[in-house]
């Protein structure tokens, strides 16, 4: 059974459609790009994977995430997996973070939840050494600042790291990031990327990696889907579809990224 | 006040005497300015923190619901109710309660404050009923506005939604990051509202017929009583400037980053 | 999470629950107006002469019923629209007078100046738009219509001023009022082509908002005694009156309230209104 099963998923606000009949499967461990301008839908169709889409928002078809159908279910039943079956990552850490609470409960939250799902319940100082695990495990420095720290206290790198931290400490499958490195200054994104890279690998998990930046995309991924205003361009193997891309708007995604690094002095892959 | 004396010097012994808490004497009454003040605020501010607690009390749960419920339809009546409580003078809601609770129904008293005062706290709290719950209903109808919208702040919050992803229960998340964010601005609107409200008493002060700091306001501008009216302004003054002071420290101890920002203001 | 940004256009159920605010501010404010000139030329009764029985229910002659002097209420009522409105404009506009210029003016002075000015609407700000105006009020030697349209303008454009002064920083830091100043434009031309035209849609928003909160102000210095002296018969005067006689003319209480009270929310519906129309990204895509 795929971790991840979208059947033409196709989500409207009020008449208009913003995502439309879009297909897409994710195995076990497997590390697929969801690619798209902004506006093109990349980012809906992950909230619609855990059932968070805005208020306003309806979709039709069918999401299977870990066995589970996801449309039309109680967000009671959609609980349980959000964290175990996915985890996100998003793209402003800044915002993504509660700013008045210290980063050490934050990552600690989604441990005593994790605990108290697997029906035990854990000492503080058993999650203490967790949290301390986690943010060591992103490579975070001064783990001990770190967590007694507000998210404005700490640099825009680190605190996706802490936000990286919170999703690998939920134990996910499924590992859902979505641009995380558009925030960020040129060098922090490549940590990061290596960061998710590493991690995903290490994991075993799954990972789905939304992104307008397609060398970015490239460095992370196997397969790609390419969007465009919310619908399905081109899809496949990472190398097929840039070393020969069939739709003209894939052609030209390939082409600037082509440009960019030929301006850096560096080949695509 | 010396009031023979040159203006500068007149303004150098008002300012001198200010900082010993001297307010002079009545013109009229011939009380010393303090002491009249002084017996007002007994009635004047239990009236308006009771009446702000009360009004917390309502606000934050309907602004909250409001807020989380707007595509129900209780959601949506909160908010049309709070719209018509805004426009409503406070004196209007006064004299409206005193025409059903105290000449229909004669529960309350229509007014009046009981001579010895809080010497008699159960007939005080009685007269002081009504003009509670006016100005409750007013200072509640704005507040309310302020809730929701900081409730709908946090409802759009990136921060609320991670924590939605990672398997938090709705209401688990809203209670555990949306109140402390959402009581930043609400601290902060609640001094501003105490401020007005203590400094607004005058009129339900009026419709009631209490005694207290505003009625003391209003007959000394009708009687041009000048220490009077120097005196309330100077003790409003510094309590408007306690409560933005508390309301700012309030603020500080939830938000680190305020607390960051004070060392080094503009 | 630029994905989303198109979310926040709304749907066409609430786009018609807004232009639906603006409908009914507008039908509430033009009611009261077209009431007020009226009043100018003529009224149900003549409003100082005794018409009736004293303190009458409402009846078919007089739909308000009378005071306790036999007056028609329902006359005064609506002689108190003009009051109002009349108050209302007064005092806005005095507070727009004072309040932008001081605001442009400390968005353009040197720090000390912009300081100063700005502690001035802080610690104004602070103080009820009702206190300040009993304060101006008390200073006057006679109360009259004039004294309360100056005391709620002036306490108003502490508002105004420190809204302005904001908005106007705000225009002033934009890229091309740097261009326009070193094209050589004169602060008085960058004032009235750049800055002006662009705090206006906000600015008249709270003008709308300051024009409610004038009218109920009003009606409480009246109600306080501290308004427009008879025979101006303003809401909050005949609702003092009523309080009086409300054992046995209860009536008399609620309607001046109701007229008060729809001309506010008019007034507030208006300025909702006009702030959807004046802010394009609250509004609806085509």
């Amino acid at each position: 059974m795929s971790l991840l099963k979208i059947d033409s998923l196709t989500i409207r606000a009020g008449g208009q459609v913003l995502v439309k009949d879009v297909s897409l499967t994710i195995e076990h461990g497997a590390r697929v790009g969801l690619i798209g301008e902004s506006g093109s839908g990349k980012s809906l169709t992950a909230f619609a994977v855990v059932g968070l889409l805005p208020p306003g928002l309806k979709a039709k078809g069918s999401i299977l995430l870990d066995g589970v159908q996801v449309i039309g279910a109680a967000d009671q039943q959609l609980r349980p997996l959000r964290g175990s079956a996915a985890a996100f990552v998003f793209q402003e850490p800044l915002t993504a973070l509660d700013p008045l609470m210290k980063i050490g409960r934050q990552v600690a939250e989604p441990i005593a939840r994790r605990h108290r799902r697997e029906g035990r319940s854990a000492s503080r100082q058993e999650i203490a050494a967790e949290v301390r695990h986690y943010l060591e495990r992103v490579a975070l420095p001064d783990i001990d600042r770190i967590a007694n720290s507000y998210p404005f206290q700490v640099s825009g790198g680190q605190r996706q790291r802490v936000a990286i931290a919170m999703a690998l400490a939920c134990r996910p499958k499924l590992l859902i990031a979505d641009e995380p490195t558009t925030a960020l200054d040129v060098t922090t994104q490549a940590e990061i990327l290596e960061l998710l890279s590493t991690l995903v690998r290490e994991e075993g998990m799954a990972l789905l990696f939304i992104s307008h930046d397609l060398p970015v995309v490239a460095k992370v991924v196997e397969e790609v889907t390419v969007l465009r205003r919310g619908e399905i361009v081109e899809q496949g193997p990472v190398r097929a579809v840039f070393s020969a891309p069939q739709h003209e708007y894939t052609k030209m995604l390939v082409e600037a990224a082509a440009a960019f690094d030929r301006a850096l002095g560096e080949p695509v892959r | 006040m010396g009031s023979d004396l040159p203006l500068a010097q007149q303004f150098v012994h008002f300012i001198s005497s200010l900082a010993r808490f001297d307010l002079g004497t009545s013109f009229v009454s011939r009380v010393p300015v303090l002491d009249e003040i002084m017996a007002r605020l007994a009635v004047t501010l239990p009236l308006t923190v009771l009446s702000f607690l009360l009004a917390i009390v309502v606000a934050v749960p309907l602004g909250i619901i409001a807020a989380v419920r707007a595509d129900r339809w209780y959601g949506a009546a909160i908010s049309v109710i709070s719209q018509l409580g805004i426009a409503i003078p406070v004196f209007w809601v006064g004299i409206l309660l005193v025409t059903v609770f105290a000449v229909n129904l004669r529960l309350f008293p229509s007014g009046g404050f009981p001579p010895q005062g809080w010497g008699a706290p159960l007939a005080a709290l009685r007269n002081l009923f009504l003009p509670i719950i006016t100005i409750a209903i007013v200072m509640s109808a704005s507040l309310l506005r302020y809730v929701r919208s900081a409730t709908q702040d946090v409802l759009g919050s990136d921060y609320l939604r991670t924590a939605r992803a990672m398997g938090s229960g709705f209401g688990e998340a809203l209670v555990r990051h949306g109140v402390r964010n959402g009581a930043v601005p609400v601290v902060s609107i609640l001094g501003i509202e105490l401020a007005t409200t203590l400094l607004g008493a005058v009129v339900v002060e009026r419709v009631f017929a209490l005694p207290g700091l505003g009625s003391m306001l209003l007959l000394a501008i009708e009687q041009r009583d000048y220490p009077n009216i120097q005196g309330v302004l100077f003790i409003s003054t510094l309590l408007v400037l306690l409560i933005g002071f508390l309301a700012d420290l309030a603020q500080r101890l939830i938000d680190p980053r305020l607390r960051e920002r004070s060392g080094n203001r503009p | 999470m630029t994905d989303l940004v198109e979310l926040k256009a709304p749907s066409s159920a609430r786009r018609t629950a807004r232009s639906l605010t603006l409908a009914v501010g507008l039908i509430l404010v033009g009611l009261h107006l077209l009431v007020g000139i009226l009043t100018l030329f003529w009224t149900p009764y003549d409003p100082t002469a005794m018409t009736g029985g004293r303190l009458a229910p409402p009846s078919w002659e007089h739909w308000a019923g009378t005071d306790r002097l036999g007056r028609d209420l329902f006359t005064q009522i609506m002689i108190g629209s003009r009051i109002a409105l009349t108050v209302g404009a007064g005092a806005v506009a005095i507070a727009a007078l004072i309040g932008v210029t001081l605001g442009v003016l400390a968005a353009f002075a040197t720090r000390t100046l912009d300081d100063m000015l700005a502690a001035t609407f802080d610690i104004l700000i602070a103080f009820p738009t009702l206190l300040l105006a009993m304060l101006v009020v008390a200073a006057t030697e006679t109360a009259s219509l004039f004294s309360a349209i100056l005391a709620l303008g002036i306490a108003i454009s502490a508002i105004v001023g420190r809204l302005t002064r904001i908005l106007a920083k705000r225009v002033l830091a934009m890229d091309y009022i740097t261009a326009a100043r070193t094209a050589g434009s004169s602060w008085l031309s960058i004032v009235f082509r750049h800055v002006l035209p662009n705090i206006w849609p906000t600015l008249s928003v709270n003008f709308a908002l300051q024009f409610g909160i004038a009218i109920i102000a009003e009606a409480s210095l009246s109600y306080l005694g501290l308004g427009a002296p008879p025979p101006n018969a303003s809401w909050g005067r005949l609702l003092q009156e009523a309080q009086g006689t409300v054992y046995t003319a209860p009536f008399g209480a609620v309607a001046p309230g109701i007229a008060l009270v729809s001309l506010v929310i008019g007034m507030n519906l208006l300025a909702d209104g006009l702030r959807d129309i004046g802010d394009p990204t609250r509004r609806g895509r085509r």
